[in-house]
């Protein structure tokens, strides 16, 4: 496996005057076909490392390499062309457009790659059908469900075959039976097309089906657990569970 | 193209805000159209009623005289020029009209009724008689409309006229109907009439004179200046206070439209600052999905601009119905030059309002589509 997000030393400040270190000297490799989970308590810095991974947001120090590439200080434009390209976004709420049916929200990032629109319809018509939505196709997110739209949304951050898919909480608004199905749902896609999982969750029980558990707590990652057949393992060989 | 798509859903999921929008670029158009057709209207029918209701060229006396004394002789001379349609000695004065007790200040004008026909086509605003009556009748004279009703004068009456010392008999044989503030002032006399009430003899005080080609005015009264010592001035000359003051005017105008402009450009900002306060979310999930800075400005500008041709088309469909309306509305000639206002609605005027218009949309959208596209994603998503 190769890695696809290196992380050197990174720390992010926040604010002037009274600083706040959201992160913290924060090292971590990710290889490329892996379902990470991130958990920790609020303001430990979670959604921060994600904004980090996710190019919406600059680490104050430090440095972030893609795929072998340094893209700590790229142009905004190039962020925009990366995170289009790369990374397939799923936020706790579904965040898809209220104006646009299910179809036209799942097409919009391949639009915006500028791929043509009946290309566009025919994958996100295809997503949908993966997604178990092949019959809601014309539905706005007001005629749909929580967990449908948040199937809409992982559909959409995967309609470009994105190498990384990054979830902010993605079942946190979900009940447990629509929580294992996303989850489900995102553990088959990552076995078919080896794409790579970041998910910053507070659900334990989801994070333990995943390949890593990363704790963060004030900005730094405390502890680092890896799966090994059914058990999990700490970097230095502590059993954990 | 995604960024019209968006707008256009954009658009289309706000109609309330946008129609207001809409409603007021409209009337911003709307009313600059209707001003500037006012103004335009305006000064079609000054130059008309100049054209049309005033000699083409008119020769004063010498510079030295008070009368035309030799004016059969300048009639003769203007009329070798083949331009001239009409040479019209006329003897123009001030007088006291009297009927029972009524008195008012009047303007005669003594001409002989075929030339003065010809000159100012005198007989088709006649409202009742007929102006060749004076040809026959010495004491007979055709009065404004405006002028026999201040007077209480009926048809067929006898009123007097009085210069200095002066008093003559006429009987009013017809009344005319301008559409002019003349109407209130004007009496037309036979010529030999007019000259027993200013008690000079037989002169004249100027002489009109119609042309087949209005513009070649300046040309025939050069001509008539060099052959004669009289002083004759083409209608453009007498006019050019008038045609400054439109000019002043138009520039004045300018300044309001350009006012109208700048608030109908705010309420659009205004319109769009809203919008994109609300989307504030959806700008930063469109930067996650990898929506660049240029696009998110592109799809407010393209907003903001969709806007301006119906507001355009709208404006120009309020402009036409104000017209007609205006058109409807009877003014009193005398504080405006005709009875009714026009307004000279011009394709061309509403093309270029319209592109204005447009153009304010577009410069309205720059700086909220600007805001637009610096927003922080991280910070955009997180907004509620």
């Amino acid at each position: 496996m190769s890695k696809i997000i290196e992380i050197k030393k990174m720390r992010k400040v926040y604010g002037d005057g009274v600083e706040l270190m959201a992160l913290d000297d924060v090292d971590l490799t990710i290889e490329e076909g892996e379902v990470l989970s991130i958990v920790g308590p609020s303001g430990s810095g979670k959604s921060t490392l994600l904004n980090m991974i996710g190019l919406l947001d600059t680490p104050s120090d430090g440095e972030i390499w893609l795929k072998g590439q340094n893209i700590t200080h790229v142009s905004s434009k190039e962020r925009a062309r990366l995170r289009n390209k790369e990374l397939g976004f799923i936020f706790q709420y579904h965040h898809l457009l209220p104006e646009f049916d299910a179809v036209e929200n799942v097409m919009m990032p391949l639009l915006i790659a500028g791929m043509d629109k009946k290309e566009a319809r025919e994958r996100a018509i295809a997503l949908l059908g993966e997604v178990g939505l092949g019959d809601r196709l014309k539905n706005k997110p007001n005629q749909l469900s929580g967990g449908q739209n948040q199937r809409v949304a992982v559909a959409r951050a995967l309609a470009g075959h994105p190498s990384i898919v990054i979830g902010d909480e993605p079942t946190g608004n979900l009940d447990s039976k629509s929580s294992d199905m996303i989850y489900e749902l995102l553990r088959k896609l990552n076995r078919q097309m080896n794409q790579t999982f970041i998910l910053v969750t507070h659900d334990m029980n989801m994070a333990e089906k995943t390949d890593r558990i990363l704790r963060l707590v004030d900005g730094r990652i405390v502890s680092e657990m890896r799966r090994e057949g059914d058990r999990f393992v700490s970097r230095d060989l502590q059993t954990a569970d | 193209m995604f960024e019209l798509a968006i707008a256009e859903r954009h658009i289309l999921g706000n109609p309330k805000m946008v129609l207001f929008t809409v409603l007021s670029v409209a009337l911003a158009v709307g009313v600059v159209v209707v001003l500037i057709g006012l103004m335009e209207g305006y000064e079609e029918n000054l130059i008309e009623n100049t054209v049309e209701n005033s000699p083409h060229v008119t020769v004063d006396p010498k510079e030295d005289e008070d009368y035309i004394y030799l004016y059969r002789t300048l009639t003769a001379i203007a009329e070798e020029d083949p331009e001239v349609v009409a040479a019209s000695p006329r003897l123009v004065g001030m007088a006291a009209a009297k009927y029972k007790d009524n008195v008012v200040g009047v303007t005669f004008i003594g001409a002989d009724p075929v030339q003065e026909d010809l000159l100012l086509r005198v007989r088709e605003d006649m409202i009742w008689g007929d102006y060749y009556d004076l040809r026959f009748k010495r004491h007979a004279a055709v009065v404004g409309t405006d002028l026999a009703d201040d007077l209480e004068l009926k048809r067929g009456d006898d009123f007097r006229l009085t210069r200095q010392n002066v008093t003559i008999k006429v009987k009013a044989v017809g009344i005319i109907d301008t559409g002019t503030s003349l109407d209130q002032t004007l009496v037309y006399l036979p010529l030999e009439t007019a000259q027993d009430l200013l008690g000079e003899g037989d002169v004249v005080t100027e002489m009109g004179i119609r042309l087949s080609d209005i513009d070649a005015a300046p040309a025939v009264a050069a001509d008539l200046n060099n052959k004669t010592r009289y002083k004759a001035e083409s209608w453009q000359e007498k006019s050019r206070d008038i045609l400054d003051m439109l000019n002043v005017n138009s520039s004045t105008s300018l300044i309001f439209y350009i006012l109208i402009g700048i608030i109908s450009g705010l309420g659009i900002a205004n319109t769009m600052i809203m919008i994109i306060s609300r989307r504030t979310k959806e700008i930063g999930i469109m930067m996650a999905m990898g929506a660049d800075q240029l696009s998110i400005m592109k799809i407010f500008i393209l907003e903001s601009v969709i806007l301006g041709p119906p507001s355009a088309l709208l404006g120009g469909g309020l402009a036409y119905v104000a017209a007609k309306f205006i058109g409807t509305i009877e003014v009193p000639a005398e504080i405006y030059i005709a009875d009714r206002m026009t307004v000279a609605l011009d394709l061309g005027t509403f093309l270029i309002v319209a592109v204005c218009a447009l153009l304010i949309n577009f410069l309205a959208g720059i700086y909220p589509a600007y805001k637009a596209s610096r927003l922080d994603p991280v910070e955009a998503i997180a907004t509620e």
